[in-house]
């Protein structure tokens, strides 16, 4: 029996290997813990920025206990959202010399202009086909210049540029790296931190590291979806609207595919014949989307359906159908003769959500103010004419809650309504209101004053000096 | 030339100054036209029996039928601005001898023909009657093209050609409005000598062979207007083909009626200030329909929402006149979408030009969950076929979505009075 334990020579020999591994080899073992996720059981030490307080029930009721939050930053500007808004307001204040601190949602910076794959750069031209959107964003497609099929039709108004997604992404994190702001990516904005007199103080975001606070003296709200605000309690307008996804498909045959032409030849039999009324019937071809600056690829653009953009249940149903119709319109693209070898590139990873909410803003930009071509004393820039709608200026009012304070509003969710949203919400315009609302900001901090007594003034002179268009 | 006729030549080239006036028109009363064609006491009666209404424009005409009861062909000798016209071209056209003094009073056939025909709801011969000749030469410059304005105003050329052979022979023989005149003529003595003249004139016919010969014809003519206008009526002489039948104005009686109804006096083609309503050269609504005028959405233009002059200057009541609310709520016709076209549906562009375009919110654009798209709908409840849509689609040749006539099955069948097809509320 001499090879084999007893009971009591197990339990010794565990027992000592143990102490002694407790005793020199914790650090190790703590280590290997960590690196090869070996099971550690028992209660934890805290992990930084996650108190275990979870949700209990109650009465049925999920209930989320009061908990005090770990406050990852203190900073002097808060941004929420890296896309075209958010970027653009991050890198002009950090300008100003201001410390900034920008947060995204997905692991990439530009939003929907990048992770959306809308690739159009447009409306940035007025009717004379100047450019009156010009600025960071004008910076960004500049640099988008410099590199091999990073844009194509560059000044070619009435043409609008086509940007490369990758391209645009390496473009915005060369740029943020060099500014120096501190981005965190792969954080969602969730809540809003406000003080007693419902000043809004920073805010809070969830993620692999768990619920955490950064505290700001102002915070820019350039979410899309107008999280922050609505979070702390600003009015809106809540809107339903097209949700699409957009794809990329590679290896598109050559093929004249002039896109962006005011009229186009659609039939190849001229032939007037009367329809039927109603819905489509016609059994319609694989769509081939239009160039990217990218040989052989195309990017595919869709409308979608109308729906909530807020609604977690629609968007995952909407995703999922989209991609099983992206996929049949794949394998009708490849039934054209020079497109057999086409391939879906991608999709993209964030749903076309157009518009969610509209800010109830200190002014609201109206299709009334647009058709009545309504000059601005508060003006930051412009947007471009966009169908038959002139370009048009747009107001600091459109970026300022109407009371809630410290916070700024930029992107997509600006103060406008439904019609004129449709155009705000394009990426270039998102730019000019991103670059006003940083700059804005800056004036907050330096200042001391809240975003409503901003020296508009002090603002425009900076904005022009920085190669904003205001007319 | 003695005094008396130049005081009618006088007092005619201040009617056809004031016509020319009016109708052009340099006056800012929107029924000018209207009244021009009207003056015409045969336009006016046949017009009131279509309408069932006697407008102030038809009562003019109407009284100057009674002074022509008085006073034999009074209009052709104080009003007429055609007769004019072609009285100076007797005066450089071929001067023959009047070989057509022995010809019968055609143009009292013809008249007594329109007028049983306009109890029926098809004023046959109107086209024929001088003052809606006097107006087509104006829609001219409005017609699209030259060929159809002159075609739309050959009538004209053809009176101005007989003139220039025949002479005199339109006003003395053919002219219906001079016919329905010596007819009303007639009606004198039964006025004056009353009872007694009425019975000699029915109980002894044989005494008078050659005028009765001519009321026999005249009633034959009746008859036969009845049948025609009976048939016009029932069968239909204008039989549009269904899948593409011209476009009428607003206010257009039922396309059964129509063409019959229509003078082709050019009013509407002339008034319409953009250009989109022309006389049809196509045939496509069958030889009675010729002439007649159709909506064409192939410029710039499209109905105005804010006009409704075409139903103010309709002298026959094919274009019934209508308030703009009213005129905004008739059916020109229906917008349908070709999504095989639509850069929409197919993909190529967000357009949503006909969207943007429609004055009446008619067009939303909707998704199509079979076919995976978002395409443009047309509110049948809203849409009047204005052709704001046609105009704005950035396809061509073909338009994506264009304004197409209703089927026949989704018209309302009615009376000759009915304007037919409107939006509800």
């Amino acid at each position: 029996m001499a090879d084999k334990l007893t009971r009591r020579e197990m339990i010794r020999v565990l027992t000592t290997g143990g102490l002694f591994t407790a005793g020199s080899m914790m650090p190790l073992a703590a280590l290997y813990a960590q690196e090869l996720g070996s099971a550690v059981r028992g209660p934890q030490p805290p992990e930084p920025g996650s108190p275990k307080t979870p949700a209990t029930l109650v009465d049925g009721k999920v209930v989320q206990p009061v908990r005090e939050l770990p406050v990852l930053r203190k900073t002097r500007i808060l941004v929420v959202g890296g896309g075209p808004a958010g970027t653009a307001a991050a890198l002009a204040a950090q300008r100003q010399g201001v410390d900034v601190t920008m947060v995204e949602r997905y692991g990439h910076l530009g939003g929907l202009a990048t992770g959306g794959l809308v690739l159009a750069i447009f409306p940035i031209y007025n009717r004379d086909g100047k450019q009156v959107i010009r600025g960071i964003g004008e910076e960004m497609m500049q640099r988008l210049d410099q590199l091999k099929f990073g844009i194509v039709d560059r000044n070619k108004a009435p043409l609008y540029p086509v940007v490369d997604a990758e391209a645009f992404k390496y473009v915005l994190a060369d740029m943020t790296l060099q500014s120096g702001m501190h981005t965190y990516l792969n954080c969602w904005g969730v809540d809003a931190i406000v003080d007693d007199s419902g000043a809004v103080r920073g805010a809070v975001f969830e993620s692999k590291s768990g619920r955490q606070a950064i505290l700001a003296d102002i915070v820019i709200d350039a979410s899309g979806d107008g999280d922050i605000y609505a979070a702390a309690g600003a009015a809106y307008t809540k809107v339903k609207d097209n949700i699409g996804l957009v794809s990329r498909i590679g290896n598109i045959g050559e093929v004249d595919m002039t896109g962006g032409a005011e009229t186009e030849h659609t039939s190849t039999e001229p032939v007037r014949k009367r329809p039927t009324h109603g819905a489509p019937v016609t059994q319609l071809d694989g769509n081939m989307g239009s160039q990217t600056p990218v040989p052989r690829v195309n990017w595919l653009n869709m409308k979608g359906p109308v729906a909530d953009g807020l609604d977690v249940a629609e968007l995952t149903s909407l995703e999922l159908k989209h991609r099983l119709a992206l996929w049949h319109n794949l394998e009708k693209v490849r039934r054209q003769p020079g497109h057999e070898d086409a391939y879906l590139l991608e999709t993209a990873p964030q749903m076309g959500v157009r518009l969610t909410r509209l800010l109830d803003g200190v002014q609201i930009l109206t299709e009334n103010i647009l058709k009545t071509r309504t000059t601005f004393k508060d003006v930051i820039g412009y947007s471009g004419a966009f169908a038959n709608v002139a370009d048009f200026q747009i107001p600091y009012g459109a970026l300022v809650p109407e009371k809630i304070e410290n916070l700024l509003v930029a992107g997509r969710c600006i103060a406008a309504d439904f019609a004129v949203a449709n155009i705000t919400r394009l990426i270039p315009v998102c730019w000019v209101t991103g670059e006003a609302a940083g700059i804005a900001a800056t004036l907050c901090v330096q200042n001391q004053c809240t975003p409503r007594n901003v020296d508009i003034t002090k603002l425009q002179d900076i904005l022009r000096q920085t190669g904003v268009y205001l007319g | 030339m003695n005094k008396r006729r130049w005081q009618s030549v006088l007092v005619r080239l201040l009617c056809l100054i004031a016509g020319l006036i009016l109708i052009w028109p340099l006056t800012s009363w929107e029924s000018g036209p209207r009244a021009v064609v009207e003056t015409s006491p045969l336009v006016a009666i046949c017009a009131s029996i279509i309408n069932r209404a006697l407008g102030f424009t038809a009562g003019i005409g109407i009284a100057f039928g009674m002074l022509s009861i008085l006073k034999k062909r009074w209009f052709c000798r104080f009003i007429c601005p055609t007769g004019l016209v072609l009285e100076a071209i007797t005066h450089i056209g071929l001067k023959r001898t009047v070989c057509w003094s022995r010809w019968p009073p055609l143009g009292q056939y013809a008249a007594a023909l329109t007028l049983v025909g306009a109890l029926l709801g098809y004023p046959v011969l109107l086209w024929m009657d001088p003052m809606a000749i006097f107006g087509s030469p104006f829609a001219i410059p409005m017609a699209g093209d030259l060929v159809t304005g002159l075609l739309a105003s050959s009538v004209l050329g053809i009176l101005l050609l007989i003139t220039l052979l025949l002479g005199g022979v339109w006003c003395g023989r053919l002219c219906p409005l001079g016919g329905f005149q010596d007819q009303l003529a007639a009606v004198k003595p039964i006025i004056a000598g009353g009872y007694q003249t009425v019975r000699v004139w029915l109980t002894t016919p044989a005494r008078r062979p050659g005028k009765i010969s001519r009321s026999r014809r005249a009633v034959i003519a009746s008859i036969f207007g009845f049948g025609l206008g009976l048939w016009g009526r029932n069968s239909g002489l204008a039989r549009a083909t269904t899948e593409d039948a011209p476009l009428r104005p607003p206010g257009a009686l039922a396309e059964e009626h129509f063409a019959g109804v229509c003078i082709r006096c050019g009013n509407c083609t002339a008034a319409c200030p953009t250009q989109i309503i022309r006389p049809d050269i196509t045939g496509k609504s069958g030889i009675a329909g010729l002439l007649a005028p159709t909506i064409r959405y192939d410029g710039k233009d499209y109905c105005r929402e804010d006009c409704n002059l075409c139903t103010r200057v309709c002298p026959s009541g094919a274009l019934q006149a209508l308030d703009l609310t009213v005129k905004r709520r008739y059916i020109i016709g229906e917008a349908l979408v070709d999504t095989s076209m639509c850069l929409l549906t197919l993909g190529k562009k967000e357009c949503d030009a006909c969207v943007v375009a429609c004055p009446y919110k008619a067009i939303a654009i909707s998704w199509d969950d079979n076919l995976y798209v978002s395409y443009p709908r047309v509110d049948p409840g809203k849409c009047n076929g204005c052709g704001a849509c046609e105009i704005a689609c950035p396809t061509n040749p073909v338009k994506a979505i264009s304004v197409w006539s209703l089927l026949p099955d989704t018209m309302t069948a009615g009376s000759v009075v009915e304007a037919p097809r409107f939006l509800s509320g």
